[in-house]
């Protein structure tokens, strides 16, 4: 997926993520939520955004 | 004993195990879909006492994915915990059920939980699982977060930090992380899909609920090594099935590190006051964000005929014949007179 974003932070509000909460990982690695902002996205990185559920 | 020879025949169960799962009490809270599925396999499995928490009624519309009700338990309308409790003596009588029909509360939950081993998630809100976060990191015990709606499914153990005080103990090396570390925040009321408006598959449930058991029981036998504890997304409808590794608690989580418990101390557990004269019901949610009503007026539209502004959403529920109003501070207006089942109504269809 192309995206133009070049931090963790501004590709999940390019991807309209931002206002729920999620767990994102990056290459296998959860990233904490205060790091996201200072995580710069390289070419070929995986990401991976779970979405919390609350129905059961 | 003949019943569980088969279980026993598994090299990481056998007499031993098959004996610490005896041995064993944990508490389901919430004996909807995951919890009826997730009782199911544990009463089956020998689990010693199970004891099952539940505030709502059997409905028709439960019967296509919850398992131990019947159409019987829909036209009574009989409360889930005992019809559950009953239909799992049946299953096997060997095992002790407790059957408890009440709301989960931070004034509650410590007497529900105290002498447990092990709390499953059979919940259908956000509160209540924070709540239930807040006491398993406070009381040390393991916590099996699940969750699910449309065909997707999550599920996730809560090792605490402050390491086991039932008959599942840890060392702090062992533990992982909380929800609050994963997901510090809920979602705001009404930014999510619920079951009751974006609907949810049999099968997903049946997915979820079976990993729950299966971690269950893989601690209860004292796999702790080698249990599962990722962040496990399930999808069967689409074949997905992903782990994504949570790592170590966060040094700067609110809950697990600093302690902080505010849903058990009641800061952040929404309040409910019934208007006089009226039969409605006022529920105030405790939340900083305000509501997305744009997006929950399209949530909302299968539910029935949906109207409203920038500042009020309303809902004439159809299938049950209620009104709710929603205004954009989360506050909401559901008409019946029952304080829990106005809790109820609320979960469903605007979710918190």
């Amino acid at each position: 997926m192309d995206v133009c974003s070049d931090t963790l932070e501004d590709l999940l509000g390019e991807l309209q993520r931002n206002d729920t909460p999620c767990a994102v990982e990056r290459n296998g690695e959860l990233v904490p939520w205060r790091s996201r902002s200072q995580v710069r996205l390289s070419e070929g990185d995986c990401i991976e955004i779970v979405t919390m559920v609350g129905g059961g | 004993m003949a019943r569980y020879s088969r279980q026993e025949l598994l090299p990481d169960i056998g007499l031993e195990g098959q004996h610490r799962i005896a041995s064993a009490k944990v508490l389901i809270v919430g004996v909807g879909a995951l919890g009826c599925g997730a009782a199911d396999l544990l009463a089956r499995a020998g689990v010693g006492t199970l004891r099952i928490v539940d505030r709502d009624v059997v409905e028709l519309t439960n019967l296509q994915r919850q398992v131990l009700f019947d159409q019987a338990d829909a036209e009574a309308c009989r409360p889930k915990a005992l019809a559950a409790a009953e239909r799992l003596k049946e299953i096997n009588p060997e095992i002790r059920v407790e059957p408890c029909i009440e709301d989960v509360r931070p004034e509650n939950i410590l007497s529900l939980s105290n002498d447990c081993d092990l709390i499953l998630d059979g919940l259908d809100n956000f509160e209540t699982r924070y709540l239930i976060n807040d006491v398993a990191v406070k009381t040390g015990l393991p916590y099996i977060y699940a969750g699910a709606i449309g065909t997707e499914g999550l599920v996730m153990p809560i090792l605490p930090k402050s390491g086991g005080s039932g008959s599942i103990t840890w060392p702090e090396s062992e533990a992982t992380p909380c929800l609050r570390c994963v997901f510090p925040e809920p979602p705001s009321p009404g930014s999510s899909p619920t079951c009751d408006t974006a609907g949810i598959l049999g099968p997903t449930i049946g997915t979820v609920a079976a990993h729950q058991s299966a971690i269950a029981m893989s601690l209860l036998v004292g796999r702790l090594e080698q249990t599962d504890r990722s962040l496990h997304t399930m999808d069967p409808w689409n074949g997905i099935n992903r782990r994504m590794a949570t790592g170590d608690p966060r040094s700067d989580c609110p809950c697990c590190e600093k302690k902080h418990f505010e849903w058990l101390d009641g800061n952040r557990i929404s309040s409910t006051d019934s208007i006089c004269g009226r039969e409605v019901v006022q529920i105030r949610p405790r939340t900083d964000g305000s509501v997305d009503l744009l997006a929950l007026r399209t949530h909302l539209k299968n539910a029935g005929d949906v109207r409203g502004d920038t500042h009020a959403v309303q809902v004439d529920i159809q299938e049950c014949d209620v009104r709710m109003t929603i205004f954009e501070d989360g506050r909401a207006l559901v008409g019946v007179s029952d304080i829990s089942l106005a809790r109820t109504l609320y979960d469903r269809y605007i979710g918190a």
